[in-house]
């Protein structure tokens, strides 16, 4: 079986400065592998290369998505092909409705699957139910996306996203941090009803806490651009306890 | 019908962006080529005119031989041959139409095709339409339902006749003959455009609306519209504008005076899209357009709205002159000029009133190898006793061969009055593109809804009936500027 | 040209030179200028009227005004420029680093001035071919010294058309200042900054004029890559007074910082004109600009940004703000940007009004007399542009002579209230 996305010794520089030395992950489908390392460690670099923005280079190494390598793919293109990034910093769009910004992204993915775009009052009913799980209010839709939005709003918002493009390959870069115990539960919650045997997650975060609502069946330690050490979801402890200059000497 | 149908779909083949610049094949009566007191006389004899409007076209022809073009704009404007061109063209047709009915079903076609259905059964529900064809009115709708409150909505060449008090007390008042030269040019060679009274007390039951089309070759479109707006009356009035894709310059020189009096309001908004020129920067319209409305009243208020996405070259200020008390003016405008196209458009806010107020809001967006200037005046004169002004300029900058430009001119005359003025530049955000794009939305179409969304406190001025389609406009507007 | 404008007797000018030549054949073509002229519609020179004057062209004595003072409060060099013409005597003992040179037989200096003033400008015209005085001053190191400027001259009947260029080598650091306090006509300074890479300077002018005068400057500056320029400029004196001044950012990562206040009362026109080329990318510049007029004084800012094609990460902000204190004063802004990059960063934002009137009450309900009120708010309003400048004593002399204009015009700390 092919892994849904794999990361072949990739080497990622900002400039002159290299950033990704050499990480090496497989995603199957079905399980959920989480991220752990210290400020600065490259997590949100790699997020970015996967999901293919502008300004880094890709000095070495491949990516995968099914078995096919997406680095000559734009972002929009990696999008359509299921992979999501809910962003460590979500990006404010003046002006931008969130209903038609919504509506944009999901007959994106429709149009190029030869569907049909979704009609409006469908769209708004189909969005509100989902909404409502995510505790996200009809003024918060009618906002233009991001602006004003408290952080732990935009969160939410992320994992509304998530829910209504139903990608294969979701990556949740920090979606904890900012989140008050009440907020992390409601998050963790939308993750959780994702989780399905066809997709694969790869979360990232900072702390043990969320790793405590998601489950991860994989728990990877990130550390100066390398994948330090692998474990299943006792390593995520263990960071907790020792911090990741313990892993780092281990490794 | 069938020969305009097909020459719509092979020119939409053949062209794909401007879905307007179809040609309708259809006899017109023109005046001789060129411009002299005959070419005048002509115009005025084919209106019917009364002899005290020739004596104003002509004494405006003297006024426009002694005058110059303007050329502070940052525009570059190849000089216009005015002999080469024809000023009077009008479709032929019976002489006075009684009903709908008897227009030429050519053009009832052709309004159809642009999304201005004129007879009964399909017109818009709540917007009254005054049809321009090069130099005339060909239909006007719901005249009836207006008139039963009051309302005059009507071609100006006909109330020219029918209303003389009227049109000679306003005609000229805000915008004088001599005001500029492209003023002048158009009170002397005028032909259709429509006039509005509403009269006091009264609020107008629907959007009224004109749609300008240029169609003949080598034919300027000067129309002129008025628009009084008595005592306590409130008028909604927009304008759109499109014409066949041509590799010939057209002149269009219009000159638009609103006068509201106390209590009135004026709300004035124009979606334009004549004909831009091609991706090389050949063809299009001259779009040189004197607007101007007065506050005459205490508590008046004219808004400007514009969104300008079309012409070769734009050239134009919609300006308020507040004299009443506290009257208010606005103006919000999204400029986007792309390929090659110019366009100098911004506002005066000439402050004479206690207590006026005025708002600009401008949004410009420069694409391909364009320019795109912001010229606006702000003044407070020394009775303008605690005025305001606030005036937001923004321009965008999509790509790296375009010019964005904002040219604010304050002056204040009395220390009451106080002006805040601020302006940006910038490119779109890429942190905004990346975002789009990782949501699977393609580049353009992410483009077009962050250039929205910077445009959405003009756009949301707009009646509602046109600014769906305004929305669209600025996507196919902004088409090749990617990538 | 218009009748009525000064025409400066050229009948005794001796001009010499090609490039002087030229600037005399540009001055006959275009004079002052016409109405019409774009640049200078809020500036008419035709108030001016017809005056006699004549340029200036011998060493007069020098007249003590309070430049020498402030020169020896600085610790700095002071040069003295009497009715336009230089004072051989002052360009003895300048501080280490600094070489004088005569600009008015060096072709060479004479072409580089040409090039960083101005162009099209009737003082960068009229002021090279006639030169009262010329002086270049190169530059090296780190000059410990300050080096003043002082324009002064009580010849009601010349105009002073002196020209200095400074050349700081690569490196180079310096503080200098100009102070104009003269009675000429017409004082017309052509002045030219050219700053190598990495070069540094701290610049400040105060044009303190006498009441009849007309200072019309021209300056023209180049910073190279890296190089950095503060200035700073007070406009305080005169009849009629436009401080022009074009900067051309020539290498990345050069900074610019202008500021300016303008203070205006009687008829006195203050104008303020800048131009910022921003030739190349990943340069900075920042304008602060403030003004205040009572009386039926008028002041004008004009600031251009121009952001060349490919000058891309280019900062340009500027803020101008104007306070008036009567009804029968005016203020005229034209805070311009034009650009033809696409990844810039580029604002301006320009305020009109009076002084706040919640603040004033405030002030008043804690038992502050108004008048005192008045100049304390119009202190604060001044303040940030006059913190710009970090050159010691001076931003205490500069609050000084805010503090004066105040009280002249009645904003006193003594409680009287302003007419
Ligand atoms: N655009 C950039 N330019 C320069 N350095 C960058 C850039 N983006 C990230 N870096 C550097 O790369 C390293 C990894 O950053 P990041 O991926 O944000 O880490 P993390 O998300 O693990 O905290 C940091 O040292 C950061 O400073
Ligand atoms: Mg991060």
């Amino acid at each position: 079986m092919t892994a849904l996305l794999e990361i072949r010794d990739l080497h990622a520089s900002v400039g002159d400065t290299p950033i990704l030395k050499g990480i090496n992950l497989t995603l199957n489908a079905g399980e959920v592998h989480a991220i752990m390392g210290p400020n600065g460690s490259g997590k949100s670099t790699m997020s970015y290369v996967l999901a293919g923005r502008n300004g880094y280079e890709i000095t070495g190494g491949d990516v995968l998505i099914n078995g096919e390598s997406v680095l000559e793919l734009s972002p929009d293109e990696r999008a359509r092909a299921g992979m999501f990034l809910a962003f460590q910093y979500p990006v404010e769009l003046p002006g931008v409705g969130g209903m038609s910004f919504l509506r944009a992204a999901v007959n994106a993915r429709r149009v190029e699957a030869g569907e049909e775009e979704v009609d409006q009052l469908a769209f708004v009913k189909m969005v509100r139910a989902k909404a409502g799980e995510l505790d996200i209010n009809d003024d918060m839709l009618k906002r233009a996306v991001n602006v004003g939005f408290s952080g732990g709003e935009k969160k939410r918002y992320e994992i509304l996203q998530m829910a209504l493009l139903e990608p294969t390959i979701s990556i949740l870069d920090e979606t904890d941090s900012g989140l008050d115990v009440d907020a992390l539960k409601i998050v963790s919650d939308g993750v959780n009803m994702l989780r399905a045997p066809e997709r694969t997650m790869l979360v990232i975060t900072h702390y043990q806490r969320l790793l405590n609502h998601i489950v991860p069946d994989h728990v990877h330690i990130l550390a100066g651009g390398k994948i330090r050490k692998s474990g299943g979801k006792e390593l995520a402890l263990q960071v907790e306890e020792t911090g990741y200059a313990g892993i780092d000497d281990a490794a | 019908m069938a020969a305009t149908t097909q020459t719509i779909e092979q020119v939409e083949q053949a062209t794909g962006k401007y879905k307007y610049g179809f040609v309708t094949e259809i006899e017109s009566d023109k005046a001789p080529k060129g411009l002299n007191e005959d070419t005048i006389r002509f115009i005025s004899a084919k209106k019917d005119e009364p002899e005290w409007m020739l004596e104003w076209r002509l004494k405006a022809y003297a006024r426009w031989l002694t005058m110059t073009s303007p050329d502070w704009a940052k525009l570059d404007i190849p000089p216009i041959d005015y002999q080469d061109s024809y000023y009077y063209a009008a479709p032929k047709q019976a002489e006075k139409l009684a009903s709908l009915d008897e227009v030429d079903p050519e053009l009832l076609a052709t309004y159809e095709k642009l999304g201005i259905p004129l007879n009964e059964q399909k017109r818009l529900a709540n917007v009254a339409v005054d049809a321009v064809f090069d130099s005339v009115s060909v239909a006007t709708t719901f005249r009836e339902e207006l008139s039963k409150v009051g309302v005059i909505f009507c071609p100006i060449s006909e109330a020219i006749r029918d209303y003389p008090e009227l049109v000679k007390k306003y005609m000229g008042s805000v915008i004088p003959v001599g005001d500029n030269y492209f003023a002048a040019l158009n009170s002397a060679v005028f032909t259709d455009g429509s006039f509005v009274y509403i009269p006091k007390g009264v609020r107008c039951p629907m959007e009224l609306s004109t749609y300008f089309r240029i169609n003949e070759q080598n034919t300027g479109q000067f129309e002129r519209t008025l628009i009084i707006a008595e005592d306590e009356s409130y008028v909604s009035y927009l304008e759109g504008c499109t014409a066949p894709q041509r590799d010939e310059n057209q002149l269009h020189a219009a000159v638009v005076e609103l006068v509201a009096m106390q209590d009135a309001e004026i709300k004035y908004s124009t979606v334009q899209n004549w004909y831009p020129g091609d991706e090389n920067g050949k063809g299009g319209i001259y779009n040189f357009v004197t607007k101007r409305g007065v506050c005459r009243g205490a508590r008046s208020k004219i808004s400007w709205t514009q969104v300008e996405t079309g012409s070769a070259i734009t050239w134009k200020y919609p300006s308020c002159v507040l004299q009443g008390e506290e009257s208010v003016g606005e103006f919000y405008s999204v400029a986007l000029t792309n390929n090659y196209q110019q366009a100098d458009t911004g506002t005066k806010m000439i402050h004479i009133g206690a207590g006026s107020r005025s708002t600009i809001i401008s949004k410009g967006i420069s694409a391909g190898k364009s320019q795109n200037c912001y010229r606006g005046l702000v003044q407070m004169q020394p009775t303008a006793e605690n005025a305001r002004n606030f005036t937001q300029c923004d321009s965008l900058l999509v790509g790296d061969r375009c010019g964005a430009h904002t040219v604010p001119y304050i002056v204040s005359r009395n220390p009451s009055a106080k002006i805040e003025h601020e302006a940006t530049t910038s490119r779109i955000s890429e942190d905004q593109l990346f975002y789009c794009l990782q949501r699977g939305i393609e580049e353009e179409a992410a483009v077009s809804l962050i250039v929205n969304g910077f445009c959405k406190e003009v756009m949301k001025e707009l009646p509602m009936e046109f600014a769906v389609e305004a929305q669209k406009l600025i996507g196919i507007s902004l088409e090749g500027s990617v990538g | 040209m218009p009748a009525l404008m000064m025409q400066p007797d050229l009948s005794n000018v001796v001009v010499s030179g090609p490039v002087r030549t030229a600037a005399l054949t540009a001055w006959q073509q275009q004079g002052w200028p016409g109405p019409r002229v774009e640049s200078w519609r809020f500036t008419k020179l035709d108030r001016l009227a017809a005056r006699e004057i004549t340029p200036a062209s011998s060493l007069s004595t020098a007249t003590a005004g309070d430049g020498l003072a402030m020169a020896a409060g600085m610790g700095a060099h002071a040069i003295q420029i009497v009715n336009g013409v230089i004072d051989p005597a002052s360009l003895e003992g300048l501080p280490a680093g600094v070489t004088a040179g005569n600009l008015s037989d060096d072709q060479g200096a004479q072409d580089a001035m040409m090039a960083l003033a101005p162009p099209n400008h009737p003082v960068s015209n009229l002021s090279m071919a006639v030169m009262s005085g010329g002086l270049v001053l190169d530059v090296v190191g780190e000059v410990a010294r300050p080096l003043m400027l002082i324009f002064e001259g009580d010849d009601a009947s010349l105009s002073a058309h002196p020209v200095v260029l400074i050349r700081l080598a690569p490196a180079a650091r310096m503080v200098m200042a100009e102070w104009h306090q003269s009675a000429v006509a017409l004082s017309a300074p052509l002045i030219g900054l050219d700053l190598a890479a990495k070069a540094s300077l701290d610049f400040v002018k105060i044009q303190s004029e006498g009441s009849t005068t007309s200072h019309l400057a021209a300056t023209g500056v180049s910073l190279a890559g890296e190089a950095r320029l503060t200035g700073f400029s007070l406009s305080v004196g005169g009849e009629m007074a436009r401080l022009e001044t074009h900067v051309t950012m020539a290498g990345e990562g050069a900074d610019c910082q202008l500021s300016a206040i303008y203070l205006g009362r009687g008829r006195q026109h203050h104008d303020i004109t800048t131009v910022l080329n921003h030739d190349i990318g990943h340069c900075t510049s920042d304008q602060v600009i403030r003004g205040v007029l009572d009386d039926r004084a008028r002041g004008v800012y004009q600031g251009k940004v121009r952001v060349a094609e490919d000058a891309q990460k280019t900062d340009g902000q500027q803020m101008s703000r104007a306070l008036l204190l009567s009804r029968k004063a005016e203020v005229d802004a034209k805070p311009e940007l034009e650009i033809y990059a696409d990844d810039v960063v580029c604002a301006h934002g320009a305020t009109v009004g009076e002084l706040d009137a919640t603040q004033l009450f405030y002030l008043t309900s804690r038992g502050i007399p108004e008048a005192k009120a008045r100049a304390m708010l119009i202190e604060a309003f001044l303040i940030d542009a006059i913190d710009s400048v970090e050159i010691d004593n001076l931003a205490q002399i500069l609050r000084e002579t805010a503090t004066r204009w105040m009280a002249q015009t009645g904003l006193t700390t003594d409680g009287n209230q302003h007419g």
